[in-house]
């Protein structure tokens, strides 16, 4: 595991759609996003893999807070989102 | 900030701007029965597919098809797809089928409905110009020709339950595991945690086995239970499918699959929740939650000021879908049914 709780992170600005068929639970709208580790939700097969009936190996699945009102530069201050990310696509900032 | 291409079309959080169409119907039989094939066949016991190659077959279709498909049609078209691509039926022999059931006329069904216009799409098109539909009514029988994916749908049905891959028995038996699962039993597992705080201690460590406990499943998923208390509200979307408790809640109302509540939940949430009559207090932290992957959320709603003195099977009545979801509060004592 290498995130831990509290730990600033980022999503990585990356669009796999562009290099071909693919698919991905990773928002749009969270790349390149910074967020907060929340906590760690343990291990799943890669649902990048699973989608195409490939060997999936496990990856480590996060919980990351985001502040709502900076995703879209509206909103109400004080208001988060929370959204499991896996560790593949963080970054630690 | 801006992506280097536009979103594929189910990656819609934040994309698209409309009034949340929440009319809500029973879901017709062949929308029953496309769930139910569609979780048949990703069983433990046949596993032709993942739910996420599911998906990745339902991601590929352009922006407007995929809008304007309704729902159950899409998952027709991603479980026939991916028994083609894997060979366990050929696509000449579904077509073959189509066409026997076309030659048998067993491809029109009676009614104005018919199932094929649904709620599950946003209303964002002009109702008045059905040519976008994907059926034709006969103007004078209310005969109604099945679109192009029921009828796929149920050659599709035929061929499975003639080779023996499902029995239609075992369709029916899925069909009432769903049908018996819904708001009331949330509400029994909400009107446990308000009163026993044991349950609720379990509950928050670990839902999937707490439910257990009231006889409910937990499901293939992990499931987890938010609480709302002063100061904190819960949300639950899933912005690039259709995630939803389906263990203990049953099927998604058709808003929640929609494009407007997928879009807009993230975006604008308050403004979301105003449209459900919701007001937070003054100083509440509204908490989204994307339901995006492995876990599945239960909304367990603020127990309601002047209950003190009501027992659990009380408690039950105050309870709704939607506080489940966290688009409203739960029932006031004085507007219990």
């Amino acid at each position: 595991m290498t995130f831990q709780p509290g730990q600033p992170v980022r999503v990585k600005r990356d669009f796999p759609e562009l290099r071909g068929p693919c698919h991905i639970r990773t928002p749009h709208y969270l790349r390149g996003l910074d967020g907060t580790i929340e906590r760690p939700l343990g291990s799943f097969a890669n649902p990048e893999d699973l989608a195409f009936a490939r060997p999936a190996a496990k990856v480590p699945l996060y919980h990351v807070r985001f502040d709502q009102p900076s995703l879209f530069n509206e909103g109400a201050k004080g208001d988060t989102l929370l959204v499991e990310i896996f560790e593949h696509w963080l970054e630690a900032r | 900030m801006d992506a280097p291409h536009a979103p594929p079309p189910h990656d819609v959080g934040g994309r698209h701007v409309a009034p949340i169409a929440r009319d809500e119907h029973e879901p017709a039989h062949w929308e029953k029965e496309a769930d139910a094939i569609r979780m048949l066949l990703a069983d433990r016991k046949r596993r032709f597919f993942t739910t996420d190659e599911s998906r990745r077959v339902q991601e590929a279709l352009d922006e407007e098809t995929y809008w304007s498909t309704p729902y159950y049609e899409r998952w027709i078209h991603a479980f026939s797809s991916l028994l083609v691509e894997k060979g366990v039926l050929p696509l000449a022999v579904i077509e073959a089928e189509e066409a026997r059931l076309r030659e048998a006329g067993e491809d029109r069904v009676e009614g104005p409905a018919a199932g094929a216009h649904q709620h599950d799409h946003d209303h964002d098109h002009d109702h008045d110009d059905h040519d976008h539909h994907p059926y034709q009514e006969d103007d004078d029988a209310h005969v109604t020709v099945l679109s192009p994916l029921r009828l796929r749908g149920l050659a599709v049905r035929n061929l499975l339950v003639a080779q023996g891959v499902l029995s239609a028995e075992e369709i029916r038996a899925e069909i009432e595991r769903m049908d018996s699962r819904g708001t009331h039993n949330g509400a029994r597992v909400v009107a446990r945690a308000w009163t026993d705080p044991g349950f609720a201690a379990r509950l928050a460590a670990d839902a999937g086995s707490a439910v257990q406990e009231l006889g409910l499943s937990g499901g293939e998923t992990v499931l987890a239970a938010l609480f709302n208390r002063p100061g904190l509200h819960h949300l639950v979307v899933c912005t690039l499918c259709s995630c939803y408790p389906r263990s203990v809640l049953g099927r998604p109302p058709a808003w929640y699959k929609s494009r407007a509540y997928r879009a807009r939940a993230v975006r604008d949430p308050r403004g979301v929740l105003a449209e459900f009559g919701t007001v937070l207090p003054q100083g509440t932290e509204l908490r989204v939650h994307d339901s995006n992957g492995e876990l599945r959320y239960l909304v367990v709603p603020e127990r309601p000021a002047g209950t003190e003195s009501w027992d659990e099977a009380r408690l039950q009545a105050l309870v709704t879908r939607d506080s489940m979801i966290g688009v409203t509060p739960a029932r006031e004592p004085g507007e219990a049914g």
